[in-house]
């Protein structure tokens, strides 16, 4: 038996010692036999760089957020600014619709006090913005070739000077934020393009605005009638609108990893919108200065009287409810309204019920007095502008709103009109958690006339 | 045939140096029977190395006598590597105490092996060889199918085969019990007695030493006759 | 000490190198972000992926997409080249990946407050670092991503005193480099694309990456949105990944298996030669009466404290080395597999605790061969030679073994398909060689010696002495059998390829010049008026019973005709003429072998111009080496221009032609010295490349015979005091130092010599495996075996020449002791 054992013993000993050599030269086959295989494949050479990242959420208290009106961009380089608002431009329809390339910054903004037929309100606002960046390559020649192009209207945009050398993009950003605010709810999405890439831009026959499938279309060159779709996300769902709220589908959507996200609520908007009034040219002529010194103006007009009817699609569900409101375009265009001194502002546009509109705007400057504008808008369209010595605007009080004290409530009183009303946000939690965040949602008018409207606060 | 002269030798130990062998003078002639008895550590088998040209005295000569010229003679203490060798394939037989023979050849090709080398082979010579140390019987068998006793003879054998003038024996009973002792060394002396080989064997045993003609005792460096 | 430490070094720097591979590769399947789980490709190479493509495609409302450019360049300071490899820049969309839910999701106001209350440390801070970095790729100051070590491999090159920027070949400023720890960036540099295409605006849209699940619906309308030049492949399905997946793991696993097996093999000779040494120390602490239980344990522990110092050691040495070896190891690996492979997360703790732990495993088994042979040492149990009987069981015994391999490796082989059931039988071969060899050496040395003349006594004597060293050194000389069968194997298999691949070639590359030029201008047009006759091979990439293959164009003249080599062919002797009426195509051997056809099956192939389906008869299968691709043949007429990409034209004419289409080469923007190549050349260039493809193939099969060479050496070592008294026993009768010492050797050689002719049979047999089933079941193509007596002759004599230098080193030592040192010490 022990003979057994040790035959066995030493069997396995060599044998092991056998297989551990065989195993060296083996593998070396392996080795070799697919070292030789030449495999001549193109495979992707791309990084999971950010699989590192984790979803998170977009913090507004980050540090880019506290510089003078938290955007991620630098505020206005003085070496690189570009065309300054000219009291003296006329702007003419449907020309100015178009993008102004020479200037810094321009939106196409709609907001709109909505109802469906049960009665229910809804807030929704949908904004394409134009960033020229500034810190995008451009030689000194083509930088003095668009700034010379100042008032070369007849440039359509394809023949506007492109940045040089990047085949990819132009020297714009475009940023596009799409909102809708039930009572209980939040829709909100946030895009970005790059210019030039073709999947964003200005289009001038006929008239589009788009980034991606959101689009702003019209049949001719003017800004309306026209059609606007757009789809956008639920972020928040409460009935209170202003509290926390559970972790549950948002958050572990918003971190996300294998979850499909894309079976999470979705809001598909269609509107019609159509001109019921006139344009209105803000400031003087549309030139609008938004501080004392006069350094920070735009060029600025509205819609005011726009008709609204569409359809929100719930996608996942199909449901489909039918609205029909008030809506207000904006259009403004400026490289002055973002230097160091800028806090942020406060804009009011509201709809009164008797069918006159009001814009006001209130800008908060570093070391400076805030300095409050408006328009006055008559039902037949005529205007009055309003400055500072025409209209106080004061916030009432300052409410919570998460970690922040946003003013909610305001008093507004022109003495020329017999205009005291107040102004109340019909939802505390009407923020935007954009990259660049601020507050936009409807309001409620009372007091001396009662109306709709919405408040924009930035900078807080 | 070899002459010692005033032969010395001295080790050194932990800084200590210690004369092992000190004036030796001995003359060994063809036929000769010459046995060196002694404590261990005296020193026998240092001087049977230096008869063997395995190693070199610090001073002294061992003078090899060519019988066709008897005034003259090579010291072998002065042989480069190669003389050592030639001189030990030709002229002196090994045996040792023990590790005498190739275990992985037969008896026989063990006996033959220095034969071979030196060219030497005679087979009636190698079988009066075998047949005097009583070892044909195992002539195809391994070394380690034999005895002590059989290994010595077969060594002692091996020793002769290529016909030296001289066989140095190095404790050839050592490792053997009593009864293969006597017969060993009888066979060894009466072997070499026969073929006319000087014999110079190493032994701490008295009843050994008695076997030969010449009886030396080696002391404190010196060798003195017995 | 100093084996463990090689050991622990060697293994930890495989074991680094291996991590960041695979870490790497792993995160390959991620690509740029998490969850990607689709990407768009071109199908055709000549209606690339394009900018309007991502933007019809975004405007068409697929948000998910984000689209991903590449190039690969050099980096410059001073207009001078600072880079050795060109490093790959990617550029990302960071405009799309900043909206996708997997990277960020807007969080309602009231919420964050909840979320600031509650921080979630472990993610905020790594999270909050890439989404800066990602802001500043989008917006701000052009910025570029890169790890650190890359960072400071750019950095070494720029002179410290002078201000110095890093740009491209035209001297244009390159981002801010911004250092990221990753362990998936290696070479790379990324950057958002608008950069990259301002950089490098020869960049190319690489892929769109989708972003996120898609519902079946989603799905479908991204397929009908899809033009007919792109492709929508799922991230796990992997066609090529499978594939390249496998044969990497193997690979990366054979060479950290390698290096640990060459490690225990060394270090069970060393722990072998320790314990040699000591063995007389030990044999008195028995004499004392200490058991032999303890001083096993005792010499246990001395190991076990050897190998933690020895890792410690290594594990430094091992990371400082695969730094070294990095860039080198990165491009071969790139180069072979297409890979990225990355710098890598170094846990020193992790891997001080793996190479501690192999090697500990390890030191600790190998340690168990030499204390057993040590036990009987200790226990003074004697030698006994084996009786008759247990001599006729062992040799039973390894017959029956020998049996038994070879069966079980004859039925895979005839049977089996998968890869590894193959490697398993080529290892079952060649154990089998290793049993025949032990069974067959005391009749094959017994052979070899009737052949020495009596004249060479000593030369007999060391014959029977290599029959009874052939006992005591079986595993040293399995192992030299076992390399020599490997290199044999091997070098006949490389060299049938090669000689195969330069038939094929010369036989192939039948025209005087070649161009390469993808795109305009048609080199065709160029050479019209010069009197070179001008072939184009226009190309179409086709899909086939779901896998990708090439449909190309073949010219039907006699002189084409002749330069086609055929594996095999249809008897038919119009098969030319079908060919060229369109009835029949020729296939190559990895069509024909990874669909499984034969000649005259009949297949369905879309038509080259018209792509209708239609049914063509295969007239024959080619020899195509290397290419990854089934391929089919078609004549050139079935082909159009304006719907084939061509690249590759074959020229015929005089020189003087030729120079008149250099010209015009020239004229038109093409470089006639990088893109016109002379066939003579390209086979040279060919040939190179191939050899230079097998420089690790021969590097390797050294390691293999110094492998075994060491372990040669190592026994002798530990057999030195056994034959002491042998060698011993022979200079005292007069054989000089030197003849012993050659003795010795041929003692050594001749067993190495037996083991060589044994290996011989068993090295074609297995190259013969290796070109026949491993390479057709691996890559579906194959070749012919051809057996050069020179070059297996030429083996012999570098094997025995690498085992007599590396054996010679403890002869000779042992050789230089005086004889008389020897004497005293066994007397």
């Amino acid at each position: 038996m022990v003979k057994l054992i040790k035959f066995f013993t030493s069997l396995f000993t060599s044998l092991s010692s056998l297989l551990t050599v065989m195993l060296l030269v083996v593998i070396v086959f392996a080795v070799i036999v697919f070292a030789s295989s030449g495999i001549d494949k193109t495979s992707s050479n791309i990084k999971a760089l950010f699989s590192d990242v984790k979803s998170t959420a977009l913090d507004t208290g980050d540090e880019t957020s506290q510089q003078q009106f938290g955007r991620g961009f630098s505020a206005s380089d003085p070496q690189n600014l570009g065309q300054i608002a000219d009291p003296n431009y006329v702007i003419t329809f449907p020309k100015d619709h178009y993008s102004h390339d020479s200037f810094d910054i321009e939106w196409w903004y709609l907001t709109a006090n909505l109802q469906d037929d049960e009665g229910n309100d809804y807030g929704l606002q949908w904004t394409l913005f134009r960033f020229r960046n500034q810190n995008a390559k451009l030689n000194k020649s083509q930088q003095t070739k668009l700034k010379d192009n100042i008032d070369d209207s007849s440039l359509t945009l394809e023949n506007r000077p492109k940045a040089l050398g990047s085949d990819w993009s132009n020297e714009h950003i475009y940023m596009a934020h799409a909102s809708v605010h039930s009572a209980s709810k939040h829709w909100f999405s946030e895009k970005f393009a790059r210019g030039n890439v073709g999947n964003a831009g200005v289009e001038q026959t006929p008239f589009k605005l788009f980034i991606d499938d959101w689009q702003w279309q019209s049949p001719t060159a003017g800004l309306l009638p026209s059609n606007l779709t757009f789809t956008t996300k639920l972020i928040s769902n409460n009935a209170s609108g202003n509290s926390a709220i559970s972790n549950s589908a948002i958050s572990n959507s918003a971190k996300g990893k294998g979850e499909n996200s894309n079976t999470d609520s979705y809001l598909n908007v269609q509107l019609n919108l159509s001109n019921t009034g006139p344009f209105v040219l803000q400031g003087q002529g549309g030139y609008s200065i938004k501080s004392a010194n006069g350094k920070h103006a735009s060029h600025y007009y509205s819609a005011p009287f726009i008709a609204v009817e569409g359809t929100f699609t719930a996608r996942d569900s199909g449901k489909q409810i039918a609205v029909n409101g008030n809506a207000w375009f904006d259009q403004e265009w400026t490289s002055q309204l973002f230097d160091q001194a800028t806090l942020g502002w406060d804009w009011l546009s509201l709809h009164l019920d008797n069918g006159d509109k009001i814009m006001a705007f209130q800008m908060r400057l570093q070391d400076q007095a805030d300095y409050i504008t408006g328009t006055y808008i008559n039902a037949d369209g005529s205007t009055t502008a309003l400055m500072p010595s025409d209209i106080k605007l004061n916030a009432n009080k300052l409410t919570s709103v998460g970690n922040k004290k946003l003013p909610l409530y305001w008093q507004l009183k022109i003495k020329s009109k017999d205009i005291d009303i107040s102004i109340k946000a019909t939802k505390n939690d009407q923020w935007n958690p954009a990259s660049i965040a601020y507050y936009e949602g409807t309001v409620a008018v009372s007091g001396t006339h009662s109306g709709k409207g919405f408040l924009e606060l930035t900078g807080y | 045939m070899l002459a010692l002269k005033n032969l010395k030798k001295s080790y050194t130990d932990a800084g200590e140096q210690h004369t092992i062998l000190n004036n030796i003078n001995l003359t060994i002639n063809a036929g000769d029977s010459i046995s060196i008895q002694g404590a261990s550590g005296s020193g026998k088998s240092t001087l049977l190395h230096l008869l063997a040209a395995l190693d070199k005295p610090d001073s002294g000569e061992i003078l090899l006598n060519n019988s066709q010229q008897p005034n003259q003679g090579n010291d072998i203490t002065q042989f480069t590597e190669k003389e050592a060798d030639a001189y030990r394939q030709f002229r002196v037989g090994l045996i040792f105490q023990k590790f005498n023979l190739i275990d992985c050849i037969t008896v026989m090709e063990n006996v033959m092996l220095p034969a071979k080398i030196t060219g030497k082979v005679q087979g009636e010579y190698i079988q009066e060889l075998l047949d005097a140390l009583d070892i044909h019987r195992h002539i195809n068998k391994l070394p380690s199918q034999l005895s002590g006793g059989e290994q010595q003879r077969v060594a002692i054998a091996r020793g002769l085969s290529h016909q030296p003038p001289l066989l140095l024996a190095d404790e050839p009973t050592g490792n053997l019990d009593s009864k293969n002792s006597d017969l060993v060394s009888h066979l060894l002396v009466t072997t070499c007695k026969k073929l006319n080989t000087a014999l110079v064997m190493v032994t701490h045993s008295q009843k050994v030493a008695l076997l030969t003609q010449q009886q030396w005792y080696l002391d404190d460096g010196r060798l003195t006759q017995i | 000490m100093v084996s463990l430490i090689i050991a622990a070094a060697g293994l930890s720097a495989v074991l680094v190198i291996n991590s960041s591979a695979k870490q790497s590769y792993s995160s390959e399947q991620q690509f740029l972000v998490a969850n990607v789980t689709y990407t768009i490709t071109s199908t055709s190479s000549k209606l690339k992926l394009s900018k309007q493509d991502y933007s019809a495609l975004r405007v068409k409302g697929v948000n998910q997409l984000v689209a991903v450019a590449q190039t690969k360049q050099h980096v410059y300071v001073n207009k001078q080249r600072i880079t050795q490899r060109r490093i790959d820049f990617t550029g990302i969309d960071t405009f799309s990946l900043i909206t996708q839910p997997s990277f960020s999701n807007p969080v309602p106001l009231a919420e964050q407050q909840n979320a600031t209350a509650q921080p979630d440390t472990g993610t905020s801070k790594a999270s909050n670092e890439a989404n800066q970095l990602i802001r500043q790729l989008s917006f701000n100051e052009p910025t570029a991503i890169l790890h650190p070590q890359l960072l400071e491999i750019l950095e070494e090159s720029i002179n410290a005193n002078l201000s110095q920027q890093f740009t491209t070949q035209f001297g244009e400023p390159l981002a801010g480099l911004v250092a990221f720890e990753s362990a998936v960036l290696g070479n790379d540099i990324i950057m958002d694309i608008a950069e990259l295409y301002r950089l490098y605006p020869d960049a190319e849209l690489s892929m769109l990456l989708v972003v996120g699940d898609l519902t079946r619906a989603q799905e479908d309308a991204l397929r009908q949105f899809l033009p007919d030049n792109l492709k929508l492949t799922s991230a796990n399905d992997g066609e090529q990944d499978s594939e390249l997946t496998s044969s990497f793991h193997l690979n990366l696993m054979a060479m950290a298996l390698l290096m640990f097996v060459v490690c225990l093999f060394i270090v069970v000779n060393a722990v072998n030669l320790l314990l040699n040494s000591r063995l007389t120390w030990l044999k008195i602490c028995r004499q004392l009466g200490i058991s032999r239980q303890q001083l096993f344990v005792v010499q246990l522990i001395e190991i076990v404290l050897l190998t933690l110092l020895a890792s410690f050691i290594g594990v430094l040495l091992g990371i400082e080395l695969a730094k070294l070896a990095s860039p080198t190891v990165q491009a071969t690996l790139e180069n072979l597999y297409s890979v990225e492979v990355g710098f890598g997360e170094v846990s020193i703790i992790g891997l001080f605790i793996q190479v501690f732990g192999i090697c500990l495993i390890g030191s600790v088994c190998a340690t168990f061969i030499p204390l057993n042979k040590l036990n009987h040492q200790l226990a003074q149990t004697k030698d006994v030679p084996l009786s008759l009987t247990q001599q006729r069981f062992w040799n039973g015994a390894i017959w029956l073994s020998f049996g038994l391999f070879a069966g079980i490796a004859y039925i895979i082989l005839n049977n089996a398909q998968a890869l590894w059931l193959l490697l398993i039988a080529t290892a079952l071969v060649i154990l089998s060689g290793c049993c025949l060899l032990l069974a067959n050496y005391p009749s094959m040395l017994a052979f070899i010696q009737r052949f020495i003349p009596d004249r060479f006594p000593l030369l007999q004597l060391s014959s029977k002495q290599s029959l009874a060293l052939s006992g005591k050194t079986k595993i040293a000389c399995c192992a030299f059998f076992i390399a020599a069968t490997s290199n044999i194997g091997m070098n006949l298999m490389v060299d049938s390829f090669r000689g195969a691949t330069a038939g094929w070639l010369e036989q192939r590359l039948a025209a005087d010049y070649y161009v390469y030029n993808s795109g305009e201008p048609n080199i065709a047009e160029l050479a019209k008026n010069t009197g070179v006759n001008v072939s184009q091979r226009l190309e179409n990439y086709i899909s086939f019973q779901g896998k990708e293959m090439q449909q190309f164009s073949y010219p039907t003249d006699e002189f084409n005709q002749q330069a086609m080599v055929f594996y095999e062919q249809s008897e038919n002797k119009n098969l030319w003429r079908q060919f060229e009426q369109g009835k029949g195509v020729l296939v190559n051997q990895q069509f024909a072998f990874g669909f499984k056809y034969q000649v005259n099956d009949v297949i369905e192939l879309p038509h080259p111009s018209t792509s209708e389906l239609s049914s063509y008869k295969i007239l024959g299968i080619v020899y195509d080496f290397g290419n990854p691709y089934a391929q089919v043949l078609m004549p050139f007429d079935m082909f159009e221009l304006s719907k084939s990409k061509c690249c590759i034209y074959a020229l015929q004419g005089a020189e003087s032609k030729i120079d008149l289409l250099r010209e015009n080469m020239l004229a038109a923007g093409v470089n006639p010295d990088t893109q016109l190549l002379k066939t003579e050349d390209l086979l040279a260039l060919s040939m190179q490349a191939f050899d230079n493809t097998f420089i690790i193939t021969d590097g390797l099969n050294v390691v293999t015979l110094l492998v075994a060479a060491l372990s040669l050496a190592c026994a002798i070592i530990v057999l030195m005091n056994d034959i002491r008294p042998q060698n011993m026993l022979i200079r005292s009768m007069g054989v000089s130092a030197l003849k012993t010492q050659l003795l010795a050797l041929f003692q050594y050689l001749l067993l190495c010599f037996v083991a060589l002719i044994f290996a011989t049979p068993f090295g074609i047999l297995l190259s013969w495996i290796l070109i026949v089933d491993i390479n057709y079941q691996a890559f579906s193509w194959t070749y012919p075996l051809i057996i050069n007596p020179l070059k297996i002759l030429q083996i012999y004599a570098t094997s025995l020449l690498v085992v007599a230098i590396v054996i010679a080193i403890p002869i000779v030592r042992a050789g230089k002791r005086p004889l008389i040192e020897d004497i005293r010490w066994l007397n």
